[in-house]
């Protein structure tokens, strides 16, 4: 798997300075590690939404598909975000409908950038990061910055007033999570 | 991500629909074929893993299997 990096910012939470970070197009074997060993263990223990999530297993059947393009964010030397996103899906929003967006199957910050934890320094910023990724690609797929995702309760207030995307309200093809897409306008605004 | 550059042969009409559906997707020619390859690749994965690729009507609900070789 080829892969190549950017460097982003994130803001230590602590001292609110910004620190550089390493954002990768692509997960490799060491982010999935850091996932199993560093992020699990405090995910199950608190019993999160998302605990279940097997990012070995989805990367072991999203990897050889060509619709499929990951991304890691690393800083301090630990992986501080995941992200998996799908390119062939289309815009559900009238004024953009049938017309292809990154649509952002899954996305994962580490459980330490969520909540405070003892010995854990914490980052602001990786949704951020990881959102503006999305479009990143999407603008050099050539749809001008659409994305489009399904979102965890705990993140809707995010994705919909921090990021600026569309609330399109619960959808009942897909376990009735909100779903959530952004204009070219939106994107360009949140890219700002 | 690297990229690698090929040459495709099309015929007219070949490359008309291509044309076409650059326009209708506002994606130019290199992002159409890229999608068609990924596309081509979902369907036929799960096609080779025994699933079946069914279109549903949005208005009648009426289903029907699409045959892929």
């Amino acid at each position: 798997m080829s892969d190549s990096t950017s460097v982003v910012y994130l803001r230590n939470s602590e001292s609110g300075a910004l620190v550089e970070a390493e954002l990768h197009d692509s997960i490799l074997q060491r982010h999935l590690d850091d996932q199993l060993s560093k992020w699990k263990p405090l995910t199950t223990e608190h019993a999160e939404e998302h605990g279940h999530w097997d990012w070995q297993a989805k990367w072991a059947f999203f990897a050889p598909q060509l619709s499929y393009q990951s991304f890691a964010l690393e800083c301090n030397g630990r992986t501080q975000g995941l992200m998996i996103v799908n390119t062939i899906k289309r815009c559900r929003i009238q004024q953009q409908a049938n017309k292809h967006l990154v649509y952002v199957e899954y996305l994962e910050a580490a459980p330490w950038n969520r909540r405070p934890i003892p010995g854990e320094t914490q980052y602001k910023g990786v949704g951020q990061v990881m959102i503006a990724a999305a479009i990143q690609l999407s603008i050099d797929e050539g749809n001008h910055g659409r994305i489009g995702l399904h979102s965890l309760p705990q993140a809707n207030t995010f994705y919909r007033d921090k990021c600026g995307m569309t609330d399109l309200g619960p959808d009942a093809s897909y376990q009735n999570l909100r779903y959530f897409e952004m204009t070219e306008a939106k994107a360009t605004a949140f890219m700002q | 991500m690297n990229k690698r550059t090929m040459t495709l042969n099309l015929t007219e009409r070949e490359m008309q629909v291509l044309d076409e559906l650059c326009v209708r997707k506002g994606l130019n020619k290199t992002a159409v074929m890229r999608q068609a390859l990924r596309l081509y690749q979902a369907v036929d994965s799960r096609l080779e893993a025994g699933d079946k690729l069914v279109i549903e009507s949005d208005k009648t609900k009426e289903k029907s299997e699409l045959v892929v070789l």
